[in-house]
């Protein structure tokens, strides 16, 4: 026995310079050899454990599954292996932190020892076995065999009949290799690709999530009925536009993104430009969820100008803190653009109307009427003519509308053709325009080149380089009054609005003209009114009312000016009798001819002859001294004298005769007319007491209180008709 | 080479011994009960076994444990496993989830037991039979195609193969497995007189 584990520690000594656990094992399971490695590992001596069964330390290798294997190799079978993953502990080894040293352990068959044996073989295999190298070979059997093994001298216990053939005995090498940090390494590596797997399962979960959520903000980036956009003021492009850009541009949001810079100059309103360039300067003044408003128009894919109104803020900052990209939101406010233009529009031409009206109202003369409108309406179309043509009344029988139209009053742009005064035939004024007219429709075309219209009307508009007009019917009640056309010289879509404005004005013109004409028909007939109450109605001279009206009037003006005012009282002699000698009507035509006498006999414009009573007469003369109502005086028995009226009941001749009486007087603006009315009367009166057929002069004193005041103030002169000598007037 | 059905009989039951002492040693390590099939036996020339393990295992990666043995009696062990069933067994063993992508060293380590297991318990039956110690190689794991494994296994013209396929049955699980003996042709006839002896003997 002693010289066994002599030569055992001679042949097997060299596996204490191993690093790895090596034992040797009789078939009796009595440890043989225990390296160095194994008393560090298992804190067992070699001294302790050599010679003793190794089941005694680590009863386990009792079990079936260990013993049926060394069974194997101690017959001299195939080495076998104990792997880390089925076997970790094989032989309990305690390694850091209480944790046991993983193991991986060959064992292998080696021939019971001989002398002979050589010691290099075991190295070698203790080499081979931990390099698993498959064609490393064990030493050869003839060198292993020995036939002084003292293996022989025991029964092989083998339950498996593994009998070799030369009843060799064999020992069981164990190698154990510690391959705990291996193992680690792996299981870290294991833990770290699960982890990794994990990951990568946790990010594709979360881009999934991402995805969906992305999808979920796109969905409702997309149902905002606004557009929402990102634009970078750097780069000068839109870097994300939701999907409304279709809905209300017309462009996928692809199409506005490929756009790049040219965004702005594709889609901006040319006008809008400087001011959306100026709202983006203010952005670097902008805090941080500080909202900049801006209304600007963008061209939709169609051609059309939509408002929108941005409402934008920083959204991404570079590194030194400058605004590079804005978020926005637009809206498209065109409707309430257009509510409001109309809005405005409206009130436009409620202004309009109020002015043109109110200018119709303060002149109540058509010409002026007229004229304001079409000015007025010229310069709220802007168009480059408006004019009023007036049909021309009809006559004719068969004249079911009127043939032709004059251009009545014109507002003309001072670089065209004026139409004013020319006659229009057959102009718009057929049949089947007359009927519409009537009926108030207005006929706005936008380019008569493009428009179905007789190219006589074409000729005609083509002479003042019209392209394209408006035109508004005139109605008086039933009647087609003239035509309110307004004309461009360039084609004009007429908008909706103007056409309303024109048709609502045409109505205000029509009554507008309906007054200014009902007010000429009223001053024609005031005047004759007044004709009618001043005039005597048998004589067609003045009335008594008129003579006094004048008389007075006359009396204010001579006071102020101190010039004579003198007055002829005239009277027919003996027409009582004419009366009874050639009947009534005989004598209203003898005073309608005395009448015409007087008038024909005073002819300055200033003098008024009147009839003064049932058969006097009366001349009012003013700023005409005594002599010059004299000279008229005897200007007016000449044209009597020259009627050569019989007058068969005259006392004084075979004609009709006048007495007269002459006053003059410079009025004093104390007293009244009357003293000249009771001089002239006086006057009168002593005329035909003196023989009628005759003038007398009375030049009443102008101090004097009355007319019928003291007969010193009163002196009554005398002229013949032969006496052509005027007499200096005696005063008193 | 053609056998008798006797000289069959008597090699499926060698080989029977071997795989019911490896199928007691497997029981023992694991809990489960675990169970060995029958083997199906055919002795095969190179050109043979290639045509029947490539149809049978249809091209795929396969793991094999290959024990080599020298001396007068010479040749190559190995122990085939499919893929998929490499993977189960190992799972079923260690109760981890071997990769099957790669060479884990989980998968390598026990797949080297259990063939160690399963060919030291035939090349144990075959080495009693006769009556001669076998020098081992140490095992060795390894992957690839059928044919690499043959060729590197040393199959030759000179060759006579074992090939008996079995099932592993553990827990209702089926694990194929073939095991595939390469002898020299002398060792074969080696065998062979000792397979004789052993008929006749019966």
């Amino acid at each position: 026995m002693i010289e066994e584990k002599k030569t055992i520690e001679e042949k097997f000594g060299v596996l204490d310079s191993v690093p790895v656990g090596a034992c040797l094992l009789r078939d009796d399971f009595v440890v043989l050899f225990w390296n160095t490695c194994l008393e560090d590992w298992t804190k067992i001596p070699r001294d302790e454990i050599l010679g003793t069964k190794i089941t005694t330390y680590f009863p386990h290798l009792s079990q079936l599954k260990y013993a049926n294997r060394f069974q194997q190799i101690f017959a001299g079978g195939p080495p076998t292996i104990f792997s880390s993953q089925i076997h970790k502990h094989l032989i309990p080894a305690t390694w850091q932190d209480s944790l046991q040293r993983i193991q991986q352990t060959t064992v292998t068959a080696v021939p019971a020892l001989s002398p002979g044996c050589a010691q290099q073989d075991i190295p070698d295999l203790v080499r081979s076995t931990l390099e698993l190298e498959p064609e490393a070979m064990l030493p050869e059997e003839g060198e292993a065999v020995d036939d002084a093994s003292p293996s022989n001298s025991r029964t092989s216990a083998s339950p498996y009949g593994f009998v070799p053939s030369n009843y060799q005995s064999f020992y069981a090498l164990l190698v154990i290799q510690d391959v705990t940090d291996l193992t680690h390494r792996i299981q870290a590596y294991r833990t770290m690709r699960d982890q990794a797997l994990e990951e990568v399962q946790v990010r594709q979960r979360v881009e999934e999530e991402l995805r969906s959520s992305q999808h979920f903000i796109q969905q409702i980036a997309d149902a905002a009925p606004y557009l929402l956009y990102i634009y970078d003021l750097t780069e000068q492009r839109n870097v994300y536009v939701n999907g409304q850009a279709s809905n209300l541009l017309g462009y996928t949001p692809q199409e506005i993104l490929q756009m790049q810079t040219a965004l702005y100059s594709s889609l901006v309103y040319p006008e809008d430009l400087p001011r959306l360039k100026a709202h983006q300067q203010k952005f670097p003044s902008a805090q941080d969820g500080h909202i900049l408003e801006l209304d600007y128009r963008l061209k939709h894919r169609s051609g059309e100008w939509r408002w929108f109104r941005g409402r934008d803020q920083v959204f991404a900052r570079t590194a030194d803190g400058w605004p590079k990209q804005i978020f926005g939101t637009a809206q498209d406010i065109t409707e309430y653009k257009r509510a409001e233009e109309a809005l405005r529009q409206q009130n436009e031409r409620e202004l309009l109307m109020a002015t043109i009206t109110q200018h119709i109202r303060q002149s109540l003369d058509l010409g002026e009427v007229l004229r304001t409108t079409v000015t007025e309406v010229r310069h709220f179309l802007q168009a480059d003519r408006v004019m009023i043509v007036r049909f021309n009344p009809c006559t004719g029988t068969f004249c079911l509308s009127p043939a032709t139209g004059a251009v009545t009053v014109e507002s003309v742009a001072p670089n065209c053709k004026p139409m004013l005064g020319e006659t229009l035939e057959n102009f718009c004024f057929d049949q089947f325009y007359h009927e519409a007219y009537r009926h108030r429709a207005i006929r706005p075309i936008a380019d008569v080149l493009t428009a179905d219209l007789p190219q006589y009307q074409i000729d005609v508009l083509a002479q003042f380089a019209v392209r394209a007009y408006l035109v508004v019917p005139l109605v008086q009640g039933d009647e087609l009054w003239g035509l309110l056309m307004a004309h461009q010289c360039s084609p004009r879509q007429w908008m909706q609005l103007e056409v309303e404005l024109l048709s609502s004005l045409a109505t205000q013109l029509a009554i507008a003209i309906k007054q200014a004409e009902l007010y000429q028909q009223l001053q024609a007939a005031n005047l004759k009114l007044e004709r009618l109450a001043t005039l005597d109605e048998l004589t067609q001279l003045a009335n008594r009312r008129r003579f006094d009206q004048y008389l007075e009037m006359e009396w204010r003006r001579q006071a102020r000016e101190q010039t004579p005012l003198s007055l002829i009282l005239c009277d027919i002699d003996s027409f009582k009798s004419y009366n009874d000698t050639y009947g009534h009507p005989g004598g209203d035509e003898c005073l309608r001819q005395v009448a015409g006498a007087i008038g024909n006999a005073v002819n300055r414009p200033a003098d008024l002859v009147a009839r003064y009573g049932g058969e006097e007469f009366a001349v009012i003369l003013p700023n005409t001294t005594i002599q010059g109502a004299v000279k008229v005086a005897e200007h007016i028995q000449l044209k009597i004298a020259a009627l050569q009226l019989p007058h068969a009941g005259s006392q004084v001749s075979p004609y009709v005769t006048l007495s007269l009486g002459v006053a003059s007087i410079v009025p004093a603006s104390e007293s009244g007319a009357e003293i000249l009315i009771a001089a002239a009367d006086q006057a009168l009166y002593q005329a035909k007491r003196l023989g009628r057929d005759r003038i007398q002069l009375y030049q009443p004193d102008p101090t004097a209180g009355k007319p019928n005041g003291t007969a010193a103030s009163m002196l009554p002169v005398d002229f013949s008709i032969p006496n052509t000598n005027l007499p200096s007037p005696t005063s008193a | 080479m053609k056998l008798s059905p006797r000289q069959l009989d008597a090699l499926q039951e060698l080989v029977n011994i071997g795989i019911g002492q490896a199928a007691g040693i497997l029981n023992d390590m694991i809990d489960s009960p675990i169970r060995l099939q029958i083997p199906y036996v055919q002795i095969l020339t190179p050109q043979d076994v290639k045509e029947v393990l490539e149809e049978h295992l249809n091209g795929e990666q396969i793991a094999a444990v290959q024990l080599k043995f020298t001396g007068s009696f010479g040749g190559l062990a190995q122990l085939v496993f499919p893929t998929d069933s490499a993977a189960m067994l190992v799972t079923m063993l260690t109760g981890e989830e071997a990769g099957t992508h790669d060479l884990d060293s989980v998968k390598i380590g026990t797949l080297s037991e259990v063939g160690n297991i399963v060919i030291n318990g035939v090349m144990g039956a075959i080495s009693n039979l006769l009556q001669q110690r076998l020098n081992y190689s140490i095992p060795n794991y390894t992957e690839g195609t059928i044919a690499t494994l043959l060729t590197s296994g040393g199959l030759g013209t000179d060759t006579v193969v074992l090939l008996a396929q079995t099932t592993f049955m553990i827990e209702r699980l089926q694990i194929e497995g073939d095991i595939i003996l390469i002898f020299n042709v002398s060792s074969f006839d080696t065998l062979l007189a000792a397979i004789n002896q052993l008929a006749g003997g019966l």
